[in-house]
């Protein structure tokens, strides 16, 4: 076993993990980046193509959390994380969120001042703009499909960088924040899994992992840290805690968006290579409707899940496009390690209430694309029957049900929750896990609830606010 | 993948290109070993069911495509409902990817 020592261990370089190492390598302090994933050249694989999904997501794509209905999600696993999989889309946390959660879970310094400030310096740090001219056709049906019902529609900043030409280059950690730890002397470990951390309460002393060489062999690496922080992701956190022993209000309480989809025909062809950026916010941010990826294959699939003769609309695909509603969910999951599995076993319980909202998410997409001038629906729900035109919705309502709806998500949060009430949350107000000196958590999980809009900002802003507070301790 | 699910498989794609259909099929395979134990565990145990039931179904006949679609898809379990979409969508991404692939390789750079 080779033996390696930093000062500060970071386990995972996502959106988390990256924030956190930039900043402490900048700050002169000796850092190691350590990804379970390859580094993989941004610009590679076409996104969300299955080349990308095959080297760069978890499981090569699907997972599930088991419940009923199961709920699809993905995850990345590759140098940058989901930022390098994920569409980009940038929203800061609401604010009357997060000042509830600073007052259930009596979190310290989380007033809407000090988040606006750690939001704006990583708004800088990632190149956050809106598209130049026009949206694409995909998005601008959001709008036009808005218009004409009433609703209001935005449309939402991504972490994009555009040339003279308009051509966006999404800014992903690969492409941003690890370029910069490693230029401030961070080394980045990829192919490198942390089996479990060493040590125990009240201090851990480094990590035991095993690094994939590019032959396909295998190392095993004991690394000395004075500092671990753990930034998996709101499924491989709570999971490394606790085959670590660290079990107390660890993995419980998940959250997640759970999102049904409609594959919406259209009397034209539509763009298929970018997800739109305009989202109905009427409802936010309890229900959030937009636009997904609609890529053949993905179109494909879309049309299949709502268990309706689909032939003649695949022909016609370059017509379709697959639009989502999102909800903020009453329900909650578990995540749990179980010995001999090296994947967790993730669980999520739908409430009645959250079914409802799901269903009623679900008409309101569907006027909102009939709206838009979309010909044909077809639900991600077996045995609603395709849609074509309002008096076709009535029968939506009694079929969807948790044996009929195809649900998926890829928002998930708050399995280790953060604040300074230990009977609710599992770290402090700063991510320092409850009964640690020097065992961190900066990722989604820390988020006390789902955050009803694409986590990213909230993730890299709580990530800056804790590094500076480690910071503060080293 | 079990023999089972390479029947299905071989039932579920839409292709007769033989190199395609071993793509779609090696895509398929690697796939469903990528996923979590326990779930991949859960496919594999309705799979070995299924063989079974499938077998006493058609009297030692062989699989006839269409019939052994029409009766995954209607089946009155739920669960084996869920089985067959699934390896359904792996078909389909795969191969409708495929085909996009061919028919228009992308500029990486601006569609990123």
């Amino acid at each position: 076993m080779s033996r390696l020592a930093t000062e500060v261990l970071v386990v995972g370089s996502g959106a988390g993990g990256a924030t956190v190492a930039c900043r402490l390598a900048e700050a002169g302090r000796q850092v190691t980046v350590v990804e379970e994933g390859p580094w993989v050249e941004p610009g590679t694989h076409a996104p969300f193509s299955i080349e990308e999904m095959a080297t760069q997501y978890r499981h090569r794509g699907p997972a599930g959390a088991l419940g009923a209905p199961p709920i699809a999600y993905a995850e990345g696993r590759c140098v940058g994380g989901s930022t390098e999989i994920n569409s980009g889309l940038w929203h800061r946390l609401p604010t009357y969120l997060t000042e509830d959660w600073r007052q259930r879970y009596r979190i310290d310094e989380f007033t809407p001042e000090v988040l606006d400030r750690y939001a704006a310096a990583v708004e800088g740090d990632v190149s956050v703009s809106t598209v130049p001219g026009a949206p694409p056709r995909s998005s601008g049906l959001l709008e036009e499909g808005a218009a004409k019902i009433g609703w209001r529609s935005t449309e939402f900043p991504r972490v994009f960088a555009y040339d003279e030409k308009g051509r966006g280059t999404k800014q992903t950690m690969a492409r941003t924040l690890i370029p910069r730890a490693v230029a401030a002397g961070a080394e980045i470990l990829p192919d490198t899994r942390v089996r479990r951390l060493v040590g125990s309460a009240p201090r851990v002393t480094g990590v035991v992992a095993r690094r994939t060489r590019p032959d396909g062999t295998v190392e095993d690496l004991h690394i000395d840290a004075d500092h671990v922080v753990v930034c998996g992701g709101a499924i491989q956190t709570p999971a490394l805690l606790q085959r670590s022993g660290v079990r107390r209000r660890i993995g419980r309480g998940l959250k997640l968006h759970p999102t049904i989809k409609i594959a919406a025909r259209f009397p034209y062809p539509i763009d298929h290579g970018d997800i739109p950026m305009h989202r109905i916010t009427d409802f936010s941010p309890h229900l959030t409707l937009g636009g997904s990826i609609s890529r053949r294959g993905h179109v494909a699939m879309a049309l299949a899940e709502s268990g309706e003769p689909y032939a003649e609309a695949l022909e016609d695909w370059e017509n379709v496009g697959v639009y989502y509603a999102a909800i903020r969910s009453e329900g909650s999951g578990l995540v749990l390690a179980v010995p001999g599995l090296a994947t967790p076993v993730v669980t999520y319980r739908l409430t009645p209430g959250d079914m409802s909202r799901l269903t009623r998410g679900l008409l309101h997409l569907a006027e909102l694309m009939l709206a838009a001038g979309a010909t044909e629906l077809y639900p991600s729900v077996v045995g609603a029957g395709v849609a074509r035109g309002p008096a076709d919705l009535g029968r939506w309502w009694d079929a969807t049900t948790p044996a009929t709806a195809n649900l998926m998500t890829i928002h998930l949060t708050s399995s280790v929750r953060m604040g300074e009430d230990r009977s609710r949350t599992g770290t402090d107000s700063f991510g320092r896990v409850h009964g640690f000196a020097n065992l961190h958590v900066a990722d989604a999980s820390l988020l006390p609830d789902a955050p009803g809009v694409n986590p990213q900002a909230g993730i890299m802003a709580l990530a800056a606010r804790n590094a500076e507070h480690l910071l503060t301790t080293l | 993948m079990l023999p089972y699910e390479r029947q299905v498989v071989d039932a579920l794609i839409g292709t007769d290109d033989p190199a395609r259909r071993r793509e779609i099929v090696d895509y398929v395979d690697a796939t469903l070993g990528a996923m979590p134990e326990l779930i991949r565990t859960g496919i594999a145990g309705e799979t070995v069911l299924l063989t079974t039931w499938s077998t006493a179904r058609r009297r030692g006949r062989p699989i006839d495509a269409a019939d052994e679609l029409a009766w995954l898809d209607g089946h009155p379990i739920g669960l084996v409902r869920q089985w067959v979409r699934a390896l359904r969508s792996l078909v389909l991404l795969a191969e409708n990817e495929m085909l996009d692939a061919d028919a228009a390789p992308r500029d990486l750079a601006a569609a990123r």
